[in-house]
């Protein structure tokens, strides 16, 4: 069944997952030590989101969750960063695409392919996207907004490359092709 | 649902405006905010959001550890920008008043009044998203989003969000204290890594359910037809009265205005310098 | 004679990702304005076969042989959407079938779906509302109602949209009996105003209090039974068929009585047979009396002077409570009594407000818990929540198990032989190597409790351990838990299942109004008409046979 645009299991996957995304956001942040900076694993729960559905499911996670959880925990939205987290799970899912990771079981290609298209995507959304509009948008100083970024994207890719991965590798090996499995003695 | 914002029920004339007419307001001062950079425009605009939420009959006191954490935030970046760009003011008004020290990280009034301007950028949008936020109901807020031409399907997306962030909520933290007695704490003590072992515990747990949770609820959901036409109606929706009119003319006028500014002052900088 | 309002004609279905098929030369007619009532253990295809009637499943997802005929029309081939206009569905999950933010929102939702004008749409939520009893409720949210209430407003959405045929898949699962029985008189009343009502439903004792037409039984796919009611109970397969015989009908069967001689078995209200009652009676005075003070071990378990207040509302006050060891106690209460509330406190989910909470360590020596971390706390009492998803991560049922051993530093050897043989105990031994999400949901049911049960806590706290199971793999928790009841664990569950209460628990103790009520045997419970009511159960079927038939009392050990 291939329809355009959003399918209703769509719908409710962006309802819902965007309800994960903000509740992991503002409750799983665990701090680096450095200011500023921490590793989130709403990130990795975007990444298998934007996997299992399609990039724009993805993209629309990120946007709700992220501008709403500004919302009503800060009463105001940051767009820049709304925007690059849309972008990042965008770009993610369509590099992501090709590598067919549902079918099958996980190997080493596709582990790297997972892995480096979130680089990718974390660089393009964190050191491009980002930065830029806290220029366009908050006029502001572009090393600083730079720095910021390239710390992002620091974070972002360890975090999603140890998390996301396991996160995958288990959802693979639970929801994955179960003909294998036999009861044993 | 203590840790969040939502909609207060109060009898106020911004409540009786309709979803879409005030999320076209919001959508339209929110652009104004961030095309200019004009002080007099900004302090204009926050004061008419502040006097919006003021109207609203919003309590200060369910906003203001918000407000204070929102203060706090803004300061902090604003020493981030003073500590990695101290002449950007400077370059930006191609003057310099220096006021205080010397060398590198002389405090200059450019500097001060750019600053400043920053933390209006930052600082308009906070009573003009609370008195938006606080004073819509969510469902009116959906269809106010399908209205102005977002696809229902996202609208309704956005709705269930909200439908169902105090389930989640609920199951995050059980989930939480579920782990925890097994020995998977994700509190201060902790160490990195054992933190890192709890919180992907965590992330997995909710994982799987919401997998499932999706299934059923998409079930339910194609049971009842939805997505079978190309338009749906909303119950919440509501038809559009005076105060909404009004309040799209402010809306247009500020808009107008911030882009007549760019014109006048020759770019979307003003500069009292010159 | 009634025309066919559904008909499943030689219908055999497999789906694309199995090699068998799930359904297989199904044949079966069910006519207008009937209630038809389907029965089977998971797995035997009841899912599927409401999901061809519904249209959730179609020739789309498999392979579908045969036809099936709504109203004598073919469907095969039409939109699936347009089934839902001849067709409405009731999901057993009372909160994910809730999609809008209000009461209204939610009956709204199929008109607005269709695009009804508002006018339209708002006069139809108000009728329907009317007639389902719920305008009050209209602009309230789902989190202040009741699972009753919750499938009220389901009912009204779906029949917003006038579909004459109903189908509701396991309506009661997550209702409590009072609340189950309401519902069905919901469906009753609907079912004299025309509708056809069919019904998947594993708790077969209290569907019959209202009477069904048709009763359908799957088994492995294929149907094994299609007949009335009174046949299906004294069917000689019935107790292959896996199902839950209704407790009048065990009571009848163990006291020896021929089922064959009853006339109206399916009816509580008038079974009857010749001699019967002195059959009864003899039978009962056989029955080994129950001790009345049964001989547990020492306390494992007390709480005293508990109190908790949520906001301004008082939900505890001044509990006192205490369990001892090899007990089994039945926490019950209706919804918001609190109970819930307790066990987490009990537990060490929730901060203790008020009260003092003290375990039996292993030496018998009582520990303090009120300020243990939650992973201390966690080794002399264990909870167990409703849902095993928040437990169960996806890694192999063994280690899903280990983790908590891993954790306390315990050696792998002794993990390896303890986590075995726990395996073994609970039937779960061959899917050791499993990833846990593959199991059933019966078996990560029992996977949680095993996860918990391994750190060996003195007592083990169960939310609603049977809810959602149907009668086999229920059997297989709670005779596991049996087990470990019998190694001197205390066991608290907080249920509303009868058949737990009555035949698994030692004793009951119930909430009302956030008081604790003291600690009776259930079969005094089950004699208490006052207590039934403000604990939301009812009589259990058993006893409205004996008393009917005058023999209440002629038990033995009455407290």
């Amino acid at each position: 069944m291939k329809k355009k645009g959003l399918s209703t299991k769509d719908v409710v996957a962006i309802g819902i997952g965007a309800a994960v995304f903000l509740i992991l956001f503002k409750f799983v942040a665990i701090p680096t030590g450095i200011p500023n900076t921490q590793v989130n694993v709403a990130q990795s729960w975007l990444s298998l989101i934007s996997i299992l559905f399609s990039p724009m499911v993805g993209f629309f996670v990120a946007i709700l969750g992220h501008s709403l959880n500004d919302a009503i925990s800060y009463g105001s939205i940051w767009w820049s960063w709304v925007i690059a987290d849309g972008c990042y799970a965008f770009i993610f899912a369509l590099l992501v695409k090709r590598a067919h990771l549902l079918k099958g079981a996980l190997n080493f290609w596709k582990v790297a392919w997972f892995n480096i298209s979130q680089l990718i995507a974390n660089l393009i959304a964190w050191l491009l996207i980002a930065p830029t509009l806290d220029i366009v948008i908050y006029a502001e100083p572009a090393n600083k907004v730079y720095l910021q970024g390239g710390l992002s994207v620091i974070v972002n890719v360890i975090s999603t490359g140890i998390i996301g991965t396991t996160l995958l590798s288990l959802y693979l090996k639970n929801k994955g092709q179960q003909t294998l499995l036999r009861k044993e003695d | 649902m203590n840790d969040f914002l939502g909609y207060q029920e109060r009898d106020s004339f911004i409540h009786k405006m309709n979803g879409t007419s005030k999320l076209i307001v919001f959508i339209l001062l929110t652009v104004a905010g961030i095309l200019s950079f004009d002080m007099r425009f900004l302090i204009g605009l926050t004061v008419f959001s502040a006097l919006v939420l003021y109207f609203s009959k919003i309590s200060w006191k369910s906003i203001r550890v918000l407000v204070y954490l929102t203060v706090i935030f803004a300061v902090l970046n604003l020493l981030l920008i003073y500590v990695f760009a101290p002449h950007y003011g400077v370059e930006l008004y191609h003057s310099k008043t220096v006021l205080l020290g010397s060398g590198y990280y002389a405090l200059t009034s450019q500097q001060i009044f750019y600053e400043l301007l920053v933390l209006l950028k930052y600082c308009f949008s906070v009573p003009l998203s609370l008195a938006f936020l606080l004073t819509t109901q969510p469902s009116q807020l959906a269809a106010g989003l399908n209205k102005v031409g977002v696809s229902y399907k996202v609208a309704y997306a956005f709705s269930l969000t909200l439908r169902y962030l105090p389930t989640i909520q609920d199951e995050f933290q059980t989930t939480r204290k579920v782990q925890e007695a097994r020995g998977f704490a994700l509190g201060k003590k902790a160490s990195l890594g054992k933190k890192l072992v709890a919180s992907t515990r965590l992330l997995l747990a909710l994982a799987f359910s919401t997998l499932e949770k999706v299934e059923t609820i998409s079930e339910a959901m194609a049971l009842r037809r939805f997505g079978k036409k190309k338009k749906r109606t909303w119950y919440y929706a509501q038809s559009w009265h005076l105060a909404d009119w009004i309040g799209l003319l402010f809306g247009i006028a500020l808009l107008a205005l911030a882009i007549l500014l760019v014109s006048v002052d020759g770019g979307r900088f003003w500069n009292p310098f010159a | 004679m009634a025309d066919s309002a559904l008909q499943f004609d030689n219908v055999t279905f497999c789906y694309e990702t199995q090699a068998e098929p799930t359904l297989k030369n199904i044949n079966f007619t069910i006519s207008t304005g009937s209630k038809t009532l389907v029965l089977g253990p998971s797995g035997s295809g009841k899912s599927t076969l409401i999901s061809l009637i519904n249209a959730l499943v179609t020739e789309e997802n498999g392979d579908l042989s045969g036809r099936v005929l709504i109203n004598g029309v073919d469907q095969t081939g039409k939109d699936p959407f347009d089934r839902s206009l001849l067709v409405g569905t009731i999901l057993q999950d009372t909160d994910r079938q809730f999609v809008g933010l209000t009461v209204a929102e939610d009956i709204a939702f199929v008109l607005e779906n269709e695009g009804e004008p508002l006018a339209k749409l708002r006069q139809a939520v108000k009728d329907v509302a009317e007639r389902f009893g719920l305008t009050e409720l209209l602009p309230l949210g789902p989190n202040v109602l009741s699972g009753g209430q919750k499938q009220r407003v389901a009912l009204a959405g779906v029949l917003v949209g006038d579909s004459p045929i109903l189908v509701l898949d396991e309506p009661l699962a997550s209702l409590d009996p009072k609340a189950g029985q309401s519902l069905l008189e919901t469906i009753d009343q609907l079912h004299r105003e025309g509708i056809t009502i069919i019904m998947v439903e594993h708790r077969i004792d209290e569907v019959l209090r209202h009477g069904v037409d048709q009763v359908l039984v799957l088994e492995d796919g294929e149907l094994v039974f299609d007949g009335s009611a009174n046949d299906l109970l004294v069917q000689p397969d019935f107790h292959d068929w896996q199902l839950a015989q209704p407790a009048y009908v065990s009571l009848i069967e163990k006291s020896g009585y021929a089922l064959d001689d009853l006339t109206d078995i399916a009816n509580i209200a008038k079974v009857d047979g010749p001699k019967l009652a002195v059959k009864l009676s003899d039978f009962l005075e056989t029955q080994p009396a129950a001790t009345a003070a049964e001989n547990f071990g020492s306390t494992a378990l007390e709480a005293t002077g508990i109190a908790y207040q949520y906001g301004n509302r008082q939900i505890l006050t001044d509990v006192d409570f205490s369990v001892q060891k090899k007990e089994w106690l039945a926490l019950i209460g209706e919804n918001g009594s609190g109970k819930s509330t307790l066990a987490r406190l009990l537990a060490g989910f929730l901060p203790l407000q008020k009260g003092l909470v003290k375990a039996d360590d292993k030496d018998e020596k009582a520990v303090e818990l009120n300020d243990l971390p939650l992973a201390e706390h966690a080794q002399y009492v264990g909870y167990v929540s409703q849902n095993p998803n928040e437990m169960l991560i996806g890694l192999s049922v063994f280690e899903e198990v280990a983790a908590g051993l891993r954790l306390r530093d315990v050696s792998e050897e002794v993990i390896d032989e303890k986590v075995l043989a726990a395996l073994k105990e609970a039937n779960l031994y061959p899917y050791r190597n499993w990833p846990s999400q593959a199991l059933s949901f019966g078996q990560k049911r029992r996977l949680s409790v095993l996860a918990v049960a391994i750190l060996e806590p003195s007592v083990l706290i169960l939310d609603e351990p049977t809810a959602g199971q149907d009668d086999i793999s229920a059997k297989g928790l709670l005779t596991y838990l049996q087990s470990l009841r019998d190694k001197g664990l205390a066991l608290v569950t907080v249920t509303h299942d009868m058949a737990l209460i009555e035949n698994w628990a030692d004793r009951v103790a119930s909430l009302v109004n956030g008081q604790l009520t003291r600690q009776i045997s259930p079969k005094t419970l089950f004699e208490s008409a006052d207590l039934l009511s403000e604990t939301s159960l009812i009589q259990p079927s058993d006893q409205v046979l004996l008393e009917r038939l005058g023999l209440k009392g002629k038990e033995r050990g009455h407290e």
